[in-house]
């Protein structure tokens, strides 16, 4: 037994960093309510803690805690990728200033929690710190839905979200329990080496521990049957909560369930794709299908939501490590596509939450439309945008673990999810304009619409530019 | 052991069973939330039943952290409960539609 | 405790569980169900005894009797729950769920399965008893809590600062006028 040290801590600097300023937002909580300090601060914060992570230990990995925690490739990828979503988000929150607003300083503090448990997901060797870095990052999301006290479909949407995730914690639980009944360790290399050396590969226990597992996961990254709670939260929630949701918990969902599949379940490799596939097939299904039939745009980006993480589940199906690193690359365009679709939708403000408000959009604002068509472009996964080259990866490693009828389904849903989001495009370029002119955007969420806009282009064109430092675990 | 492991798993298990059955049959938002603790209770039954046959502390301070954090789901679950209540009275799960369940 | 007592008091401690629990999630009147779970509660925590868990045991009966379960009954009290005795008890799809729940509760044939074969290789056995003392004390988890686990334990109190939060940020009074 060791106990920890300062060394233990570098390991950690850019989570301590969001926490340090959720602790200053607190204790000034009552100074900052009106002023955009809170945003300036968490902001500050999300690029420290973006630019520690990028620049942390190259030489190889480094584990803390006695193994609890690591920084590696892996992590540092998902650590940026988080900080990215994080900065984004705060950026899309910033509201004109005659709007309501939540209690600014709680607002940002909750954000920065639930980032903080978003990273420690992406760096955890142990069930025990997953667990915990899950439930940190999920119930600050539940909060965040319902902070609108006031708005009776948010508390609506809050309730949903927090019974159907509260449960689906209590199966994640059982699973993890039943793991270290079986293997006798919670940490992801203990398990894997139990699992080696005993030859456990058709115990029925570890084979219900694992799908306990993976249904856990699959909620938190709203894949099909575990979808019910994300059409709802998404709805109710404001804008910029949805969008921090659908990008945040989504890649650190995917990133739980890398290293799990990759690294603590190595040898069960099979039952674990068999699972993951089934999730992926029936998540494509049902959000490309559901999705065509909604008028409220935050929902239709819910079910893409859906959809999108079951192309993404697709690079975890082959099991292997360049499987991870796809889902990597795919999570990692995805965040800055759904983060741009949802800015459109902030930017927009009321008219911009129901699929008629995009009506004539380009004749009054070509600008915003054309931003919004090239977000959809990558929803759809159409070249030259980073969507096509986050699909194409996927896809190829599904191939490749020789799930070729799951492709030939992927690439099928895909061009249905065509119709979806192109017709949102054809409102926008083809139909006469119902409504005023919708007022300039804030310039922080031009800000953040410049930077996903840029990335889902740089994707799209030199691919191998920004994905090439996803390293699987 | 005088207490068979088995027996206290097989007991985990029944009781998570009737945790679940609880959480998808009932309709009221609260004994839903009960019946989400009934299965964390199943939960570190078994834990502290692996626990004990391994002879290793992991379990326990498992289940300990269960604990913590289901005291935190409480207060803010009560919590959504409340601010729900105050918009709207009475607190059944067939109630919520002003959003598509 | 001689192994008969202790084999007799499992036994019954097993059955009101389970009894209390079905109890619990079938009643009507919310109040019920919650001092049912309130048995369930007190009863799990005698297993966790007999298991030589004791610092879980009195957190057990601590914070989640203690806590937990007041912190509900105030809740349900509080919202005064008026017409819940004329409302359907079950949703309509009761059948499924208690299919679903069935499936769970046959994972109990861990109880043949599990001491022969499948669980990871321990310290003890079941024919010689641990020394309960260096196991579940105070002392012992202690020990663990802030020297192994000091880094769940510090997450742990971060989820326990965002449940402060949300509380506070969920039950203020509404739209304080600027």
């Amino acid at each position: 037994m060791n106990s920890a040290t300062l060394s233990d801590l570098s390991v950690l600097v850019p989570e301590l960093i969001l926490v340090g300023t959720v602790l200053v937002l607190l204790l000034l909580a009552r100074r900052i309510q009106t002023a955009p300090v809170a945003a300036v601060m968490s902001l500050i914060a999300a690029v420290a803690a973006g630019v520690t992570a990028g620049m942390a230990v190259v030489s190889g990995p480094q584990i803390g805690f006695g193994g609890m925690v690591t920084v590696d490739g892996y992590s540092r990828f998902f650590k940026v990728l988080i900080a990215a979503t994080l900065a984004l988000a705060v950026l899309l929150s910033v509201r004109r200033s005659n709007e309501e607003q939540a209690p600014r300083a709680e607002y940002h503090a909750l954000l920065l929690l639930a980032s903080t448990g978003m990273m420690l997901a992406g760096s955890a060797l142990d069930l025990l710190v997953l667990y915990l870095a899950l439930e940190l990052m999920t119930l600050c999301a539940y909060v965040l839905v319902g902070i609108h006290v006031e708005r009776p479909w948010a508390n609506e949407a809050a309730i949903k979200y927090f019974l159907l995730g509260s449960f689906a914690s209590a199966l994640l639980l059982y699973g993890m329990s039943l793991t270290y009944g079986v293997t006798g360790s919670t940490g992801f290399a203990d398990i894997a080496a139990a699992l080696f050396g005993r030859g456990l590969e058709t115990d029925p226990i570890l084979l219900v521990a694992i799908g306990l597992i993976a249904s856990g996961l699959a909620f938190k990254i709203a894949a099909v049957p575990f979808h019910a709670w994300a059409p709802d939260a998404y709805q109710g929630a404001s804008a910029p909560v949805a969008a921090f949701l659908a990008a945040g918990s989504k890649a650190a969902g995917l990133a739980a369930l890398g290293r799990i599949g990759v690294v603590a379940f190595e040898s069960e490799a099979h039952a674990m794709s068999a699972v993951l596939a089934g999730l992926a097939v029936l998540s494509i299904l049902l959000g490309s299908i559901v999705a065509l039939s909604q008028t409220d745009m935050k929902r239709l980006l819910a079910y893409s939501s859906i959809a999108h993480a079951g192309y993404a589940l697709l690079g975890l199906t082959a099991g292997t490590p360049d499987g991870a690193s796809a889902t990597m690359t795919y999570a990692f365009f995805y965040v800055f596509m759904t983060l741009g679709a949802f800015g459109v939708v902030i930017a927009l403000g009321e008219r911009g939450e129901s699929l008629d408000g995009y009506r004539g959009l380009a004749a009054q604002r070509p600008g915003m439309a054309l931003v919004m068509l090239l977000f959809l472009l990558a929803l759809t996964g159409i070249p030259p945008t980073a969507g096509f080259s986050a699909k194409f990866v996927v896809i190829l490693s599904a191939v490749r673990a020789g799930y070729v009828p799951l492709a030939v389904l992927a690439v099928v849903c895909s061009v249905v999810s065509a119709f979806i989001y192109m017709r949102v495009a054809v409102l926008m370029y083809m139909r006469e304009p119902r409504e005023a002119v919708p007022p300039a955007f804030p310039v922080a969420v031009s800000a953040a619409l410049v930077v996903a806009a840029l990335v889902t282009v740089i994707g799209g064109v030199l691919p191998g530019s920004l994905s090439s430092w996803a390293v699987s675990p | 052991m005088i207490v068979p492991v088995g027996a206290v798993l097989g007991l985990s298990a029944i009781l998570f069973g009737i945790g679940v059955f609880g959480f998808l049959a009932r309709r009221n938002i609260i004994l839903m939330l009960v019946s989400v603790e009934v299965m964390l209770n199943a939960v570190n039954l078994s834990l502290a039943g692996f626990s004990r046959h391994l002879d290793d502390p992991r379990g326990q301070i498992l289940a300990l952290f269960v604990i913590a954090v289901a005291a935190a789901e409480a207060g803010i679950g009560l919590g959504l409960v409340i601010a729900l209540n105050r918009n709207r009275p009475g607190a059944g799960v067939a109630d919520l539609t002003e959003l598509k369940w | 405790m001689p192994p008969q007592a202790v084999q007799a008091a499992f036994v019954y401690l097993a059955a009101v569980s389970v009894a209390s629990a079905l109890f619990a999630v079938t009643r009507r009147n919310p109040v019920h169900s919650m001092l049912w779970v309130l048995a369930l509660f007190l009863h799990v925590a005698g297993i966790f005894l007999l298991l030589g868990a004791e610092f879980l045991a009195a957190v057990q009966v601590l914070v989640y009797a203690g806590a937990i379960l007041i912190f509900y009954l105030f809740v349900v009290m509080l919202l005064d729950l008026p017409d819940e005795e004329a409302r359907p008890r079950f949703g309509k799809h009761w059948p499924f769920a208690a299919a679903v729940g069935l499936s769970f509760a046959a994972l109990a044939w861990f109880a043949w399965v599990a001491p022969t074969n499948a669980l990871g290789a321990g310290g003890a056995t079941d024919s010689q008893a641990p020394d309960d003392a260096a196991l579940g004390s105070v002392a012992a988890i202690g020990a663990e809590l802030f020297g192994r686990f000091a880094l769940p334990f510090e997450i742990a109190s971060l989820v326990l600062l965002a449940a402060i939060i949300g509380a506070v940020v969920l039950a203020r009074r509404r739209a304080t006028a600027p």
